[in-house]
Order: structure tokens, then C-alpha cells, then sequence
């Protein structure tokens, strides 16, 4: 018999006066102990599909359906959302939270046992009345020791190690990682048969994605308890399920294996997903003359067009030493970092988030100051905004933000926002400025007439597309990008991430790509960096760091990379994962991998290693010190 | 709901404002005029609300009355809106000095009670409506700084005015075209609130007898002279008290109204955002 099963469900929205249909007619079934993933694109409908499922619509839907059978009812199922920060309550203790469900769920078994027992009241006198209303507080009392260690178990299932510890701490002291590992705990406290995970590792970096996945196969394994998976990612699905359904505009369109969905698509939809997919992972995908520079900062001639005026040899930005301690004043939230960007250079910077990349890139920007170091345009020295930088400084360094819905201002319209740099440039005559932003919409694949629109308007998409239209306004040389993609489905991202590249072939920006998206970072840029903690492990060109990494972090995040096709996650699929809870940033005295290190040695505990230059790749570990390597060493003439 | 309690809200507004500028100027008996023949009479065709101890018509005495109120109500909360918007987003935004100046200036505000400066101030410069404005403004503009201090700190660090700074934006600039058009809706609600606590205040005020001189009276001062002969004539307290109630029960509809469109146009926002 199947654990979930539906048949025709369908879900209209009351969006004032008409009326929105998000899933349309679906069928589908589940059988116990089974994964299945449920893949498509933002606003097909996967959400509201398990929302609908579980019960949890908002009142101005409509829910139809022939048939909704969940085995045992709702009480046997479980969901884990997305965003971890807002389904914890961020005013009550994790131990709380957890033990408040494992309590809830004793209660309705012991209810069902008592009722049995006690089916007439009527005879009974006020006094065993009283006593039998205590009961059950003396008993919640007597069950704390209970109660506690299955808190601290359940939180050891889902991959916590100093359980009692965070019992005891409140939602915004632990990382990302470590609260969806918690809301998992929750789920799995009422013994669910089926899990219904939504994007439950969008919000989370690579290697934090790649070991919640891992610990999720494994408990669905040993509780013999059913996943439906859903996600936009094609990676995380094929890692995960052995029964693929796809989804497209509220109905499901093809069903299989993942083998069948990534080798055979049928539909439209399905085969524009799989190519997509393919093309974020696929190898040496790299254009040439898309990003024009390797190591030392030179441009090679021909490759990057309309740059005539400038001086080929000189970078144009450079960083050296920059540092920023944490407003908490514990830890480097950037750490001695040097870098430079040649003329049309893409260079990307990978790492997870707290490891200081939106810091570095807001003191670029002149958006934060600087706690140490300098930053040099074009040879220039570079202060905040707000302390010296002038306007033509800062209209040559541009950024665009990662939230395309928090970047935009609401209340303005599109071509009010658009005009803003336009006049704070000089541009007088509102005629000229109409022109102009006319003119940019269309570069970046909008309308002209959008610009009477406001930002609620637009897709996140378009958001972003808008978002780059006010950067490229203020005519920049270089971009800082930080994490422009991350926000988007899989499909807009690659649609993004071509405006850029076309952007820059025809402008000769430089771009300073920040990602923890590996895929984005090695199909955008030539060259790039790795960060950890505040510092740059490692940094050189991206073709050497994919084919051979160098420092151990980088190796673990690059094997952290889902492979979106089946036979390569398969392999991957059981390849043991050494580190299994998260890397914590603190302030070490050594360097600060050490503790997550499978080759740590006696001094990455006392001084934190040098970044050692070598022709083409800096890498800061002591693995790759004169000491460790020796003179003369193989690898460094690489 | 709310565009119901809104619509109600502003067309009794509407109504009671209308009567407040037009039964005074049509009125054939002048709010000041005394007439010893006329003292404590019922209500009848010639004097709808009747007459008060010194013959004066009451109808006239009350929408008088209102209108005082109102522009005691109105004026303050133009007056507290723009001083606390002002102090409240150079606060929020600039931090440090100016943020610990401006409140600690809004604590000793609040600190002092009301009714003791409104007393030097009406020995001061007499007993006349922009003396109540003035007290109410004195301590009033502090919530209204606050709040807006408060949106401002939240927007502060988005990134729409991080991207607004790096187009070349000033500072004020940023204040002026990001900051406060975010934060209007929450101001307006706040204001639409504070209008009839404005009047609450002046009543009260009126009430312990340092309100509007005589022959001049607000709605709180005929509640305060009526309530001497309540026993003989409730007519006289109540007239104006009802006229009060309504009036603070408009301005309340047409703020719960306002609040929760706030509320629904942010939740629907999000909506669209996790949909």
C-alpha cells in the first residue's frame, strides 16, 4: 500500500480578482522507504504542492482533489522548509523547541493509551479528579531525564555532535548548517514515515549541502522513513532520489529514474533543465577571450575589445593586505588579503558564507572601511566612501547585490531608480536620460516601457537584470558581482550569468565574482581564489584548480560539488564523507582549517601559514612550505 | 475590512469636519454672546443642543469646540510628524552622537510631565491654541522620532541604499529619496493615532483648568463646564462629549484601517516572495 497518495489535486490562489492556478490536476504516489525528488523551476508549483500535502495553504487558497491519502494522517509526516532562521522560533532555546515536540508526541501516544483505560469519568470523585489532572504534570516531570536524552539522540541522528551544548543555545548563535540540521531533528521527533523536504540546502554552501544530504539518505535509510525531495537543483536531486518527477507550470510532466530524466528527457521543460544542468557542470566550458587574463595580470592583446586608451600592463584594481575584524571583535572577518584584477578580467573568489567575502567586497566598493591594507584603482589609492572617496571614484567601481528583492527600492519606479546615477553623474536633460535608460533596458534584456513599472513588478530575475542596469549606468570599470546568481533558479542564473560575459565582451568591464557556487565561479572566470575564514587559501587559474587542488580545503569543497549527472553522483554517492559537522571560523591562533584538516601537522596549530607564491598558484599551507616540499619539488614548478 | 473602516472612518471625519467650519459661520448666534433671558434652556428648534448657564447656544459653542480641537489635533501631529521625522532619521542614520543627542533629549522630554510646562507656558504667553500645540509638541515628537528612528536603523543597511550610495548619492539625498518614503506608511498610521491623542491631551488638560481661556472653547473645556451642572442639565456634558467621541472614533477608524493595509501590503509582499 502506498504511503502518500494523490490523485487530481489541484490549488487555485484568490489573487483579488482573478484567480492564479498553481498546481493543476496532479497525481502522485509514494512508497514507504522510497526518495523521491521533485524537481522545477521557481514557481511551478512544487511548493504549493507539498504546502497542500501537509495542509499548510493560507486561507485564499483553494484546495480540490479526488483523492488525498497520507497513511496514518498528518501526524505521520514531517516537513522541513527551506529557510531554517524563520521556522525556529529565534526567542526560545533550541532544547525547548526540540523537547516541546518529542513532549507533544509522548502526550498523544499516552493520551490514546489512557483513553482506552479510562473510558467513563462519571463515577469517579472530585479528588481522583484533581489527581488525575496533576498526573500528567508530575509526569512531564518525571519524564525530564527521558525527554532530555532523546533530544540529545535525536539531535546525534541528525549529525550534531556536542548535542548538549546547543540544547542550550538560541537559533541565531549556530550556523545555517547546524539549524536545518535541527529543524531536521525536530521533524524526525515525531517518528514521521514520510519527510517532506522543501529546498531543504538552497540556503547553504556546497559542503554544508553535501553533508546534510548525506545524513539525510543515511536516516531515511535506518528509519526505513519516505523523502519527497524537492528542489530547482538537478545536483541535489540526482544525489539523493531514485524516482525523479518533474514539474512544470503546476502540472507534473515526466516521471522516471534519474538515468531516464537526464539521458532521455521528453518534454521541453525537462530537457531545457538537464541542459542547463549540464551546462553549469561541464567542463572546460570556459570561452576563450571571454575572460582575458592569466596570472601575472597582463592582457593579451586581441582579446579584449575597445580597450585602446588604457595602459595594458597595469591592473586594475589591486588589494594588498586588506584586513576588517568582526563587529564582535573575536575574529578576522578579512584576513591579510592581496589580490589583483587584470583589464577585462573575470576573477572569481569561492568560498563559503562568513568566510568574508561580502566584507571584502563592500570595502572594495568603498561601503565599508577598511581595518588595515590598501586598495589601489589603476594605481590610485582608494579610501571609503565617506572618507575621501570622490564621486568619479566611486562611479568607477560598481557592485551588484546578491537579494534582487532587497537591492531595488519599492517605493521608486524602475526608471526613477535608473535615473539616479544619471543625474548624480551630471546628466541634466531629462530627455537624454529617458534615451539613455531606454537604451539599457534593452542591453540587459528588458523592455523600455518597464521603466514605468515598480520593482513588485518584476521577477527576481528581472530584478537582477534591473539591479545590473543601475550598475552599468554609472559606466564602471569594474563590477564587483557578490553572489549575483545565488537568488535566482538554475535556469534565470545561466541566463544571468550570459548577460554578464556578453556584457563584458562588449564593455571590457573587469569583473570580481564572488560565489560559493563552484559551477558559476569555473564557468565565469579564468581565474580565481579560494577563501577561508578571512583569507585567501589559495588562488591561481581555475582550469589548475579544478584539475589539481592544492590546499586541503579546496579539495573539500570541490568534492562537495553535486554532479548533476546520475553515473557520476553514484559514485559519489558513497564516497565517505570525512568531515562531517561544519568548519567553525573562530579566532585560532594557527591556521584555522587545522581543526577539519586530514593532513594537519604539529605547526598548523601554532602560527597560521604563509601564503607561498609559486608561477602560477599562491597557496597559504604549510604542506607547501620549503620545509614540507623541499627544494626543487615537482609540484611547484607546475 | 479595512477599506470598510478606512471609507467609514474618513466620511465621518469628512461629515464632522464640515459641520466644524460650516456651523459656525452660518450660525445666527455668535459662541461668545451672552443672553441672561436665554440661561439652561432645553433643546429645542431655535437652539438644537439648547443653551449653557450664560445663555450661549450650545450647538454653536460645540462645533466651535471642534473645530478648536481639531486644529489642535491636526496641527500638532503636522508639527510633531515633521520634527520627529527630522530627528528621527538623522538619528537612525548618522548613529553615534547624533543618535545618543536626540535621545537623550526625547527621555528628558518625556520625562517632565505635561501638565507642568503647559502651565508655564500658558502664564507665559496665555491660555490661546498655539500654546496647547506648543506644550503637546514639546513631548509629543519624541514616539514619532523613535519610530522613525527605528525604520530608518532597519533600512539603513539594505542594500538598496547600499546601492543608492555607490550611484553618488549624499547622504541626504539617501534620508530623503530611500529612507523616508519606506518609512511613510508606518509614519502616517503613527500620526493618524496621534490626532486624537493630541485632542485626548488638550482635553485633559482643559479638564484641569489650564486649558483655552474663556469665552474660547475646545470640546474638553465644554465637557469640563458642562459637568458642573450635570445633575440639573446632562445635555451640557453630553452634547460635547458625544461630538468628542465621534470625532476620536473617526480618526481611530481611519488609523486601524491605514495599519492594517501596512501590515497586509508587507505580508503580501513577502507573499510574493516565498510563492
Amino acid at each position: 500500500m502506498s504511503l502518500l497518495k494523490v490523485e487530481n489535486l489541484s490549488v487555485q490562489f484568490d489573487a483579488g480578482d482573478k484567480v492564479v492556478n498553481a498546481v493543476d490536476a496532479v497525481s502522485l504516489s509514494v512508497e514507504p522507504g522510497e526518495i523521491i525528488g521533485l524537481i522545477g523551476r521557481s514557481g511551478s508549483g512544487k511548493s504549493t504542492l507539498t504546502r497542500a500535502v501537509m495542509g499548510l495553504l493560507p486561507s485564499n487558497a483553494n484546495v480540490m482533489y479526488d483523492r488525498l491519502e497520507l497513511d496514518g494522517g498528518v501526524k505521520n509526516a514531517a516537513m522541513v522548509f527551506q529557510d531554517p532562521l524563520t521556522y525556529l522560533n529565534p526567542s526560545l532555546k533550541i532544547g525547548w523547541q526540540l523537547k516541546e515536540t518529542i513532549r507533544r508526541h509522548l502526550e498523544n501516544k499516552e493520551d490514546k493509551e489512557s483513553k482506552e483505560g479510562i473510558e467513563d469519568g462519571s463515577g469517579e470523585n472530585c479528588w481522583a479528579r484533581a489527581v488525575r489532572k496533576v498526573q500528567p504534570l508530575l509526569a512531564r516531570w518525571k519524564d525530564r531525564a527521558e525527554v532530555d536524552e532523546m533530544a540529545a539522540d535525536l539531535l546525534e541522528t541528525a549529525g550534531i555532535r556536542r548535542a548538549a551544548d546547543v540544547l542550550d543555545k538560541y537559533p541565531f548563535e549556530l550556523s545555517g548548517g547546524q539549524r536545518q540540521r535541527i529543524v531536521l531533528a525536530i521533524a524526525l521527533a515525531c517518528r514521521p514515515k514520510l519527510l517532506i523536504a522543501d529546498e531543504p540546502t538552497t540556503a547553504l554552501d556546497a559542503t554544508v549541502q553535501r553533508q546534510i544530504l548525506t545524513r539525510l539518505r543515511r536516516i531515511a535509510k535506518e528509519m526505513d522513513m519516505a523523502v519527497l525531495l524537492v528542489s530547482h537543483d538537478f545536483g541535489v536531486i540526482v544525489s539523493m532520489a531514485e524516482r525523479v518527477l518533474v514539474m512544470h507550470e503546476g502540472k507534473i510532466v515526466e516521471s522516471g529514474t534519474p538515468w531516464q530524466i537526464y539521458e532521455e528527457p521528453r518534454e521541453e521543460c525537462t530537457k531545457r533543465l538537464v541542459e542547463h544542468a549540464r551546462a553549469m557542470s561541464a567542463a572546460g566550458k570556459i570561452e576563450k577571450g571571454k575572460c582575458g587574463i592569466g596570472m601575472s595580470g597582463i592582457v593579451r592583446e586581441g582579446e579584449v575589445k575597445g580597450h585602446v586608451t588604457q595602459k595594458c600592463s597595469m591592473d586594475v584594481l589591486r588589494v594588498e593586505h586588506l584586513s576588517k575584524v568582526h563587529a564582535d571583535r573575536k575574529s578576522f572577518g578579512v584576513d591579510d588579503v592581496s589580490f589583483a584584477i587584470g583589464a577585462g578580467e573575470c576573477f572569481g573568489l569561492a568560498g563559503e558564507s562568513g568566510c568574508g567575502k561580502t566584507t571584502l567586497a563592500r570595502m572594495i566598493c568603498g561601503l565599508a572601511t577598511p581595518g588595515g591594507g590598501e586598495i589601489y584603482y589603476r594605481g590610485e589609492r582608494l579610501a571609503s566612501i565617506g572618507q575621501g572617496r570622490d564621486r568619479e571614484q566611486i562611479r568607477q567601481i560598481q557592485m551588484v547585490f546578491q537579494d534582487p528583492y532587497a537591492s531595488l527600492n519599492p517605493c521608486h519606479t524602475v526608471g526613477w531608480t535608473l535615473a539616479e546615477p544619471l543625474i548624480l553623474n551630471g546628466e541634466t536633460s531629462c530627455k537624454t536620460r529617458e534615451v539613455l535608460i531606454a537604451k539599457m533596458l534593452e542591453t540587459v534584456g528588458l523592455a523600455a516601457e518597464d521603466a514605468k513599472k515598480y520593482p513588485f513588478e518584476f521577477s527576481g530575475g528581472q530584478r537582477q537584470r534591473i539591479a545590473i542596469a543601475r550598475a552599468l549606468l554609472s559606466e564602471p570599470q569594474i563590477l564587483v558581482l557578490d553572489e549575483p546568481v545565488s537568488a535566482l533558479d538554475t535556469t534565470t542564473q545561466s541566463q544571468i550569468l550570459e548577460l554578464f560575459s556578453r556584457v563584458q565582451k562588449e564593455r571590457g568591464l573587469s569583473y570580481l565574482f564572488i560565489s560559493h557556487d563552484l559551477q558559476a565561479v569555473r564557468r565565469m572566470c579564468r581565474r580565481m581564489g579560494v577563501m577561508y575564514a578571512g583569507r585567501i587559501v589559495e588562488l591561481g587559474n581555475t582550469k589548475d584548480i579544478y584539475n589539481e587542488p592544492w590546499h586541503p580545503y579546496t579539495k573539500m569543497l570541490l568534492q562537495s560539488v553535486l554532479p548533476s549527472n546520475p553515473r557520476k553522483a553514484r559514485r559519489n554517492r558513497d564516497v565517505l564523507w570525512a568531515c562531517e559537522e561544519e568548519a567553525g571560523q573562530g579566532w585560532t591562533k594557527g591556521c584555522p582549517f587545522a581543526g577539519h584538516c586530514g593532513y594537519v601537522m604539529e605547526c598548523c596549530r601554532k602560527t597560521k601559514p604563509p601564503t607561498r607564491r609559486f608561477p602560477n598558484r599562491e597557496v597559504a599551507c604549510f604542506l607547501y612550505s620549503e620545509k614540507h616540499m623541499g627544494k626543487g619539488n615537482a609540484r611547484a614548478q607546475v | 475590512m479595512r477599506r470598510k473602516m478606512f471609507l467609514t472612518g474618513c466620511v465621518l471625519l469628512a461629515v464632522l469636519m464640515t459641520l466644524a467650519v460650516l456651523v459656525p459661520a452660518f450660525s445666527p448666534y455668535s459662541y461668545s454672546e451672552q443672553n441672561a433671558g436665554l440661561r439652561n434652556l432645553n433643546p429645542s428648534l431655535s437652539h438644537w443642543f439648547g443653551t449653557d448657564r450664560f445663555g450661549r447656544d450650545l450647538f454653536t459653542r460645540v462645533w466651535c469646540g471642534a473645530r478648536l480641537s481639531l486644529c489642535i489635533g491636526l496641527g500638532s501631529a503636522a508639527i510633531c510628524g515633521t520634527l520627529g521625522m527630522a530627528f528621527g532619521a538623522v538619528a537612525g542614520y548618522f548613529g553615534g552622537l547624533a543618535d545618543c543627542l536626540v535621545m537623550r533629549a526625547a527621555d528628558v522630554a518625556d520625562a517632565i510631565p505635561s501638565l507642568l510646562y503647559v502651565v508655564l507656558l500658558t502664564l507665559a504667553l496665555g491660555a490661546n491654541v498655539q500654546t496647547m500645540i506648543l506644550g503637546i509638541c514639546i513631548s509629543g515628537w519624541s514616539g514619532t522620532a523613535r519610530m522613525v528612528r527605528g525604520e530608518v536603523m532597519r533600512l539603513r543597511t539594505s542594500e538598496f541604499v547600499q546601492a543608492a550610495r555607490l550611484t553618488g548619492a549624499s547622504s541626504w539625498r539617501v534620508i530623503w529619496y530611500h529612507l523616508l518614503p519606506n518609512a511613510m506608511g508606518a509614519l502616517i498610521v503613527s500620526l493618524t493615532f496621534f490626532v486624537p491623542k493630541a485632542i485626548f491631551t488638550e482635553t485633559f488638560l482643559s479638564f484641569a483648568g489650564v486649558g483655552i481661556a474663556a469665552p474660547a472653547a475646545s470640546l474638553g473645556a465644554l465637557v469640563w463646564e458642562g459637568r458642573r451642572q450635570l445633575r440639573l442639565y446632562p445635555g451640557q456634558m453630553l452634547y460635547p462629549a458625544f461630538v468628542l467621541c465621534l470625532l476620536v472614533v473617526a480618526l481611530h477608524l481611519i488609523g486601524a484601517g491605514l495599519e492594517e493595509g501596512d501590515i497586509e501590503s508587507i505580508e503580501s509582499r513577502e507573499f510574493e516572495r516565498t510563492i
